[in-house]
């Protein structure tokens, strides 16, 4: 027995993190109005879960309602791991003033009363029952589990933009708290709400008799009351099931439905019974169960029937009917028909907002499954004709037949993207060699592909055209962009099939669409490509100006028969060296692919690179980082890797092997279009993919996008570039094919020649040349010093005590080469600070005055990463002490007006008010930028100040002029530096120096 | 003017022979003196050249992970301790067994907790170059004022001590528990000193047994009850000033207090860890490995045996203080007539590391996590002990 009870408890102590009441509202004890007057009654009318809610009758006179009470013990350790805070509201449907807003505030009451923080709920009201949902602040998770809280909960009623107290009663039941994970989405499937829908119920010649009751309501604003004949053995209800019911029947196991027993019944229903039938063309029985464990009282009660098996696996275009049946028994156990009315409300199943794995593994089809199994038994080469076949597919169904025009993605309404169809070009003669299609069906599709763009049919400007136009008229959509690397893109697949078809119309048209587009009218003043243009603005501030999938767009504008640049616009991109290899700094896969789909850069070398080698390390990088991280991710494995741009669960994302720029999404393509780089782990990689979750990864078209494991996300579509990787990087490893047709092109051979390609063979990516020419630009003058003078200073955003100080300067010149970032335009903008350092026995103080002639702010109060990507500045500290490196990082204006500080990318990241709470600062405007002020502590730099201390030093200034930029959005445009280095910010070596001085 | 006459030894004796070259990777002090070995080196092998390329340590990791992308690896590295599983499980280090059984390096001339750090997978992956290990730094005037005419012995003599060290005055505590690195590394001696363990033979996770709660337990409590510091300070004023007058730390430590704090000389002394059921302590420090990319690796081998002679690890101990690998070393009247250094050799003979497996900082990161929970009361010792089996199992999958 003790044994048993123990187990009891161990078991509940690990259902611990599961949902939680927190106030069941049966009992208005314990609650407090909180002074607002309001008044509070235990209610069987309208009630959610349990018996009774709580109907809170305002005094009409307080501007907001409230509800508080105290929780403390064993349920904070549940709060601790909740996210959101969910209470039913019920608003009658005569109420004149009701709560529109909903607020909850928590107070630490462990010993004196201290605020902790407040949220509004999102939730919209509707009248009847709602379900309002508060997201819990950190604030309000960071809590003490042994201490106690009170939680209040404020009603609030707007009229013409003003608060006004509510007068109308309402009610309130079930506060329960749960994690993101727990929540479930409810899916009411009958309503029982309008007569028109219970019209519709029959009662299946049990003589019952149905009604629209206001009176008891557990969802919505009605319910339904069945008076029984009295005579019928079972009374029933027969509900038809159909259209979008039947798929929210499908989403879930278990089907609730509240019922009311009235106190003065006579005949308690005991039996409950769910059947259905097939009706959907001659009737036919499905199944049926009894509800789970009944023991109902009197008032307010949920039932439930568990539902599996044929009556879960329906035909969504299939018609139903439901059957409800209830029964009571006699003493001797004997049925008995039931005599007084009753009533039934809401009959729903749920689905949860995430399902697992797991789950998602079981619904799948055994086909797929089938399918899956028979690819893990084939061999390596089968395999990869498998997948290739499918994946071309996309390309010869997702396109529009009449024009060749190839959708974005395979999603009905996806409009086309012209560097899909420059796959798909390249994809059909790989189809003919193969033998998918024949030689004539691939001609014809190529040719009337090729037409369509040559014929004027595709929207455009100077022979380039927009990113992402219509399937069917080949106009511009979503006021996209006339892009220069899409373009490319197409015009390489052109001119494939150009070679390919040689001495036919195809290479005629290929021709005349490379020799269309102007490449000198997208060039910028500084000698590289825009990267595109759009009619509203003119070209985009960005430019190809640093090493990635740009490159491709460069051989074909050097080798352009008509409109060439210059081969020198080649040097002109910044190639940051990631210790052997050329990189690009957000690491995503594809930008090291694209290039090395048609050009051929085996053994081939310009000044800087083997830009095949070079992919190769990157790949390999990126497969090591994935592994490096598989235990914070559980995606990632040594057979499931490869980050890139792709979809992910919180949309299209640029992914890539670098620190914030992946979230446990892979892209199967990342991995299979690098089997010419890395056979043996892209090998590994298809078949770890397809024996793990492979029935969930292979659809139509084979590899879907991408898939998250950690958020058990799985694309459900397929994508055209993502595919043209796929297929012909697959076909590069195989026969060379791509690689082979496409050099064949004289323009290609001539633009290598200009850049200065030699034949080499070759084990490193970087050439020692330009290995030796990088470390140059790396370690360029930095040994600057700045003198920090023996002063206190206050805090305050002005500059008064400073006076005296000599300042330090970074200005215009001081741009720091990066990837994105642009130098400042002397000519047009104003970008500098005068900096000043001082100190005393506790603080390092510092002042920026930044100059800028405009000031963006568009960072929100608790946004509190990532300053850079605005108007910002930052002091980099180095003490050389093992309290090691200090980086602060000052936004001076969030979008309510207030500094905000953080350190950055150092010993000890995190808001200041938690990982430097001494640390001062202020911030203030001026006519001209803004100021920043800030006191940082010795004791954070592990050193005791003294006249003659070294530190090591740096301060940067991020700025954007972007007007128009959105809450949260990454506008930087320009970076200076007092030491102005590639990646200074991770450098502390190269930084400058501070000598504190008496 | 000492650097060219070197360079143009190592000129000489590139014409001279037909050379080989021995490339190695090392980092912080040591790579900035490691060459004063390697001359020795190559005094003693004609015809070898030794080339020393320094890294931070803030760039090693990225430094050797695109090393292992681009396979440009050196013949030979300095590896951290902790990092021997993370990168080892990368399959990238030679398995040194076949050279161990032609050689006068074995293991019974190691410290046991440094030579559990070359282990994985029953193979040898690396030999330890030097170790550090924690001791207890404390202020022996501070506690003498305490009545303590020695340093506490045991976990009750520690929190009694403490006791009577925050009485002093305001803003008077004991000890700083103040962690910097990797937090699992500090806090696992006192899990290790009350008999606990993370993983039983098995590999099942018994951070829920007694002993481990107690530690959680008996660490937090010095928080709780306002006997540690809790968030930033410098330890050196602190240390200075009496404000903390305990705290645990490794070897590097004694030549920066002195350094930093010259005004406490001989008021400071150092102790072994206090006893619960042990006194064990945290072992880290460096290893060398040998890349099996490597085309010289006899010639890496014989330059690990070289560093592993006692008269060199002795030499080595003599440039940069780091603590010697070899036990015999520890005999020596450079070590053994050294109080402190003698204190240092005691706690080696009872110290371990964490697992050696490649999702120790993980896990370390979650028991930070749990710990500090502890800490500012968000949870129990009991309850955060059971979260934190949760997330260790979740971890290792």
């Amino acid at each position: 027995m003790n044994k048993l009870v123990f187990l009891l408890i161990v078991s509940i102590a690990f259902m611990g993190f599961s949902l939680t009441v927190l106030n069941n509202m049966e009992t208005p004890a314990g609650l407090s109005d909180d002074n607002t007057g309001a008044k509070f009654e235990k209610n069987d009318l309208f009630v959610y879960t349990g018996k009774y809610s709580i109907k809170v009758i305002p005094s009409g006179k307080s501007d907001e309602t409230k509800i508080a009470f105290q929780i403390s013990g064993k349920v904070l350790e549940n709060w601790i791991e909740s996210d959101l805070l969910k209470i039913a509201v019920f608003i009658p449907e005569d109420a004149e003033t009701y709560p529109v807003k909903y607020f909850l505030g928590m107070a630490d009451v462990t010993e004196e009363w201290s605020w902790v923080d407040g949220v509004f709920s999102e939730t919209e009201s509707k009248r009847g029952w709602n379900e309002v949902a508060f997201k819990l602040s950190e604030k309000m998770k960071n809590i003490s589990t042994t201490g106690k809280y009170m939680l209040y909960f404020a009603f609030i009623y707007f009229q013409d933009g003003k608060k006004k107290p509510i007068k109308d009663p309402f009610y309130v039941d079930s506060f329960t708290i749960l994690s993101f994970e727990e929540e479930k989405e409810k899916l009411v499937i009958f309503p029982m709400e309008t007569n028109e829908e219970i019209g519709k119920y029959t009662n299946d010649n049990t003589g019952a008799v149905f009604e629209l009751s206001d009176k008891y309501v557990a969802q919505g604003l009605r319910s339904m009351k069945i008076t029984p004949s009295g005579e019928a053995v079972e009374t029933k209800v027969a509900l038809p099931l159909e259209g979008k019911n039947v798929e929210k029947w499908m989403e879930g196991n278990l089907i609730t439905m509240s019922v009311y027993l009235p106190e003065s019944m006579q005949v308690i229903p005991t039996m409950y019974f769910l059947g259905m039938a097939d009706v959907t063309s001659e009737w036919k029985w499905v199944g049926g169960v009894f509800a789970k464990k009944v023991e109902v009282t009197k008032g307010w009660n949920k039932i439930q029937f568990e539902i599996a098996g044929a009556m879960k696996d329906l035909n969504p275009d299939g018609k139903y009917m439901v059957y409800l049946a209830f029964a009571g028994f006699d003493e001797k156990n004997k049925k008995i028909p039931l005599v007084d009315p009753f009533y039934i409300d809401g009959i729903y199943t749920e689905k949860s907002k995430i399902m697992t794995v797991e789950e998602q593994m079981a619904m799948v089809s055994p086909e797929i499954k089938k399918e899956v199994q028979k690819m893990l038994q084939m061999s390596d080469d089968e395999l990869l004709e498998y997948i290739q076949k499918k994946t071309f597919d996309y390309f010869w169904n997702e396109a529009n037949p009449e024009n060749g025009l190839v959708r974005d993605r395979s999603k009905e309404d996806a409009p086309c993207s012209i560097a899909a169809v420059g796959f798909a070009l390249t994809a059909i003669p790989v189809g003919i060699e193969r033998g998918w299609i024949t030689y004539e069906e691939g001609y014809e599709r190529v040719l009337k592909t090729l037409k369509t763009f040559v014929e004027g049919k595709v929207e455009g400007k100077n022979g380039f055209f927009y990113h992402f136009v219509d399937m069917k008229t080949g106009s511009r959509v979503w006021n996209c962009e006339v892009s220069s690397i899409d373009t490319a893109l197409l015009v390489a697949g052109a001119l494939f099939a150009g070679e390919y078809f040689k001495g036919t119309e195809v290479e005629r048209l290929a021709d005349q669409l490379y020799r269309n587009v102007n490449w000198q009218w997208m060039l910028a003043e500084d000698g590289t490509l825009y990267m595109g243009w759009k009619p509203e603005g003119g070209f985009l501030n960005a430019k190809w100006d640093s090493f990635n999938e740009g490159i491709i767009a460069y051989v074909l504008a050097i080798g352009s028969p008509t409109h060439p640049i210059p081969a020198k616009s080649w040097d002109k991109i910044f190639r940051p060296i990631h210790e052997n290899y050329i990189s690009c700094p957000t690491e995503s896969l594809f930008v090291y692919q694209y290039p090395n789909i048609w050009i051929d850069f085996r053994d081939k070398e310009d000044k800087y690179a083997n830009y095949f080698n070079n992919a190769r390390i990157a790949t390999r990088y990126n497969y090591l980082f994935c592994v490096m991280n598989r235990f914070k991710y559980r995606t990632y494995d040594f057979d499931i890797w490869g980050l890139s741009a792709s979809d992910g669960p919180a949309g299209y994302k640029h992914y890539g092997a670098s620190e914030g720029n992946h979230d446990g999404t892979i892209a199967p393509y990342a991995s299979i279009s690098s089997i010419v780089f890395t056979p043996d782990l892209s090998m590994k990689a298809m078949r770890g993919m397809l024996e793990k979750y492979g029935a969930l990864l292979w659809r139509k078209y084979g590899f879907v996008s991408a898939f998250n494991i950690d958020a058990s996300w799985f694309s459900k579509e397929h994508t055209g570039i993502d595919q043209g990787d796929i297929l012909l990087m697959i076909e590069n490893y195989r026969s060379g094919f791509v690689w082979k047709t496409f050099m064949k092109s004289k323009y290609i051979q001539e633009a290598l020649k200009k850049i200065g390609f030699v034949e080499k063979k070759s084990e490193y990516a970087v050439t020692p040349w330009y290995l030796k020419e990088y470390e140059k630009i790396l370690t360029a003058p930095s040994e600057k010093i700045a003198v920090a003078v023996k002063k206190t200073i206050t805090v305050d955003g002005k500059l008064n005590d400073w006076e005296g100080v000599p300042h330090n300067v970074v200005d215009e010149d001081m741009n720091v080469p990066a990837a994105g970032l642009k130098k400042v335009n002397k000519r047009k903008q104003i970008l500098h600070s005068y900096f000043y350092a001082a100190w005393d026995e506790n603080y390092l103080y510092f002042a920026a005055r930044v100059f800028d002639e405009y000031v963006v702010v568009n960072i929100a109060p608790d946004d509190l990463g990532a300053f850079y990507r605005t108007d910002s500045i930052e002091f980099y500290i180095d003490p050389h002490t093992k309290a090691g490196i200090f980086k602060l990082a000052v936004l001076p204006f969030d979008t309510e007006g207030h500094v905000q500080t953080v350190r950055h990318e150092d010993a000890k990241p995190g808001p200041i008010s938690k990982v430097a709470p001494e640390v001062k600062v202020a911030s203030s405007r001026t006519e001209n930028g803004y100021i920043v002020e800030v006191a940082i502590p010795f004791k954070y730099l592990g050193v005791v100040p003294k006249d003659g201390l070294k530190l090591g030093f740096c301060h940067t200034v991020h700025n954007s002029n972007r007007r128009d930029a959105k809450i949260g959005e990454y506008v930087r445009e320009n970076m200076l530096s007092w030491i102005p280095l590639p990646e200074i910010w991770a450098r502390p070596e190269k930084w400058g120096t501070l000598e504190l001085k008496e | 003017m000492r650097k060219i006459l070197i360079a143009i030894l190592i000129l000489a004796t590139v014409f001279a022979f037909a050379t080989r070259v021995l490339q190695i990777w090392a980092m912080g002090e040591e790579a900035k003196n490691l060459h004063i070995m390697a001359e020795k080196f190559m005094k003693e092998n004609p015809g070898v050249k030794v080339e020393i390329q320094a890294i931070p340590w803030s760039a090693a990791y990225d430094k050797i992970l695109t090393g292992i992308a681009g396979m440009q690896l050196p013949d030979l590295v300095q590896m951290g301790t902790t990092w021997m599983a993370p990168f080892g499980a990368m399959g990238v280090f030679e398995e040194l067994s076949p050279y161990l059984e032609k050689s006068f390096i074995n293991k019974d001339m190691f410290f046991k907790g440094s030579w559990q750090t070359v282990m994985m997978n029953g193979g040898v992956y690396g030999i330890p170059w030097y170790v550090d290990v924690r001791v207890m730094f404390y202020r022996t005037d501070v506690l003498g004022g305490v009545g303590y005419d020695h340093a506490p012995q045991t976990w009750e003599e520690l929190y009694d001590a403490a006791k009577k060290l925050a009485q002093r005055g305001k803003d008077m505590y004991a000890l700083s528990l103040l962690y910097t690195g990797v937090f699992g590394n500090e806090f696992m001696p006192f899990v290790w000193q009350a008999g606990g363990r993370l993983f039983d033979e098995n590999g099942k996770v018994r951070v829920t047994d007694p002993e481990f709660v107690e530690a959680i337990r008996y660490y937090a409590r010095f928080f709780w009850e306002k006997l540690a510091p809790i968030g930033g300070g410098n330890l050196f004023q602190d240390f200075a000033t009496g404000k903390v007058p305990i705290f645990f730390s490794g070897p590097w430590m004694v030549s920066m207090i002195k350094q930093q704090t010259p005004q406490i000389e001989g008021k400071w002394s150092v102790a072994l860890m206090p006893k619960n059921k042990t006194r064990t302590s945290f072992v880290g420090g460096c290893n060398w490995v040998i890349f099996n990319t490597s085309k010289n690796k006899d010639l890496a081998w014989k330059f690990i045996e070289f560093m592993t002679k006692p008269e060199n690890q002795l030499e080595w101990y003599k440039i940069v203080s780091s603590l010697p690998a070899v036990k015999e070393v520890w005999n020596y009247t450079e070590l053994a007539s050294d109080p402190i250094m003698r204190v240092f050799g005691e706690q080696l003979k009872d110290a371990k590391s964490p697992p050696n497996i490649p999702e120790w900082e993980e896990i370390a990161n979650t028991i930070s996590r749990r710990v500090e929970e502890v800490i500012y009361k968000k949870r129990t010792p009991e309850r955060a002990a059971e979260a934190l089996k949760k997330d260790i199992e979740k971890i290792r999958r």
